[in-house]
């Protein structure tokens, strides 16, 4: 008896949910496998009932076999941890995200204070560049763990309990196309992203706290000149998390989720070119309490051109994010 | 209710945590000959004991993983299955675990009223 139809549909989308929460590595060969044996497993029931294979049927097993996120865990050997198989490979990306802009927060101040000529012995900036980095480093880390500890306890997945508390029918379809598809670390870090961004925004007004960069946390927005508007910033970051949880769910790009993407991109590079336009001129004198004055130059030099090039960036990105919707011809293929 | 609920929910998890036990023991005990995951399951029900196909299937990966068993994908009845059959080293814990599992049976019945 061929299992047909919406039967199979659902079938091949349970299956798809697993495979997303499996290692690489291994994926293939575990569906391949599963889908065999759930095959196997509703042609006895079928010949048992003396009818063919329904989506009830497909129903009652998907059920007896717990949420894909139940399913896929089963085949991770660990038996405990802090930060469970879904989430680690975020993890890791996060934090080598967030290490590679700690050592540039470290590093780049004492590259500029040694070309300014104003860093002192060498060996002495260079240890401090480090010590700076090292703290900064241990703190982050503290807190990623914290936060995707938190994240793995409190995540509800798609049903995760027993099997009869979550309903297969439930399950958000699978993407026709591959390009749609959102592995979990992508969903992760467009959930990451805009919460890290909201935390270093708000933070007094100042640079993050927790770069303990003395020279840093003592120069605000409003020293180097940026206005934000801050509430329209806030509403669209706060978006976009909400963007981020939802793509985590559906675990791919739908029409829906394009457009919205769509929209909060181009609200990005309205308020982008909102702060170009308002960015004020200080002098580079105002800033000699916390830093040299050639380097003080060459910061607001630099930060002009960042904010000039910032809209042009998020414009390249919402032109992408329009081309992919037009190649999957606005949803219909 | 709720407090029912409670006590049944802890029923289920120690009744689970008995079997798991005996689960890799009944498993081991079937594999002399090759068996794919469904039929390996429909052999154990039939000997009586019922297990859920989310528990066996990534049992059988985890034993093979282990060393205990060994698979081979084969072609049957139009389909691919992956067959699972007991390694010797499988078998050489299994007659360790098979003696202490006599042994347990023998000291419970002194013990259980």
């Amino acid at each position: 008896m061929n299992l047909q139809g919406d039967a199979a549909e659902l079938l091949e989308r349970y299956l798809w949910h697993v495979e997303r929460r499996l290692p690489k590595r291994k994926a293939a060969d575990v569906i391949l496998e599963l889908d065999s044996l759930m095959r196997d497993q509703l042609e006895a029931q079928a010949e048992a009932l003396g009818r063919p294979i329904d989506r009830a049927m497909v129903v009652e097993l998907l059920k007896s076999m717990g949420s894909p996120r139940e399913t896929a865990a089963r085949y991770h050997p660990q038996a405990s941890y802090l930060i469970g198989p879904g989430l680690y490979p975020a993890f890791l990306k996060t934090l080598g995200a967030v290490s590679l802009a700690l050592a540039l927060a470290a590093f780049i101040p004492v590259v500029m204070a040694l070309i300014a000529g104003s860093g002192g012995d060498l060996g002495w900036v260079l240890l401090r560049g480090l010590g700076t980095f090292v703290s900064s480093f241990w703190s982050s880390l503290g807190v990623l763990v914290l936060i995707f500890a938190v994240m793995d306890r409190r995540s509800s997945g798609d049903g995760i309990g027993k099997p009869d508390e979550w309903d297969p029918l439930a399950l958000p379809e699978q993407p026709r196309r591959p390009a749609d598809r959102v592995s979990m670390v992508e969903a992760w870090l467009e959930i990451l992203g805009p919460i890290f961004l909201l935390v270093l925004l708000n933070a007094s007004g100042r640079f993050s706290p927790l770069m303990r960069i003395p020279a840093l946390t003592r120069i605000t927005l409003a020293d180097l000149g940026i206005h934000l508007p801050m509430a329209w910033v806030n509403g669209c970051l706060i978006a976009q998390v909400a963007l981020g949880v939802a793509v985590l769910r559906t675990g791919c790009w739908n029409i829906g989720l394009r457009w919205a993407k769509i929209l909060l991109g181009a609200f990005n590079v309205g308020i982008l070119v909102w702060i170009a336009f308002h960015v004020g001129h200080p002098a580079a004198e105002s800033l000699v309490h916390v830093m040299p004055l050639p380097v003080a130059h060459l910061v607001l030099q630099m930060m002009h051109i960042g904010l000039r090039l910032a809209p042009l960036l998020a414009l390249v990105l919402l032109l992408k994010e329009v081309w992919m919707l037009v190649r999957s011809g606005f949803g219909r293929s | 209710m709720v407090e029912d609920d409670a006590k049944s929910g802890r029923l289920d998890a120690l009744l689970l945590e008995l079997r798991r036990g005996a689960l890799v023991l009944a498993v081991l005990a079937q594999l002399d000959k090759e068996e794919y995951g469904y039929s390996l399951k429909r052999g154990l029900a039939d000997a009586g004991l019922e297990i859920d196909e989310g528990t066996l299937y990534p049992l059988l990966r985890r034993l093979e993983g282990q060393g205990l068993l060994t698979s081979e994908w084969l072609i049957a009845e139009g389909r691919p299955r992956r067959y699972y059959r007991i390694s010797l080293e499988g078998r050489r814990i299994r007659t360790a675990l098979a003696g202490e599992w006599k042994n347990l049976n023998h000291v419970m019945k002194g013990l259980l009223p």
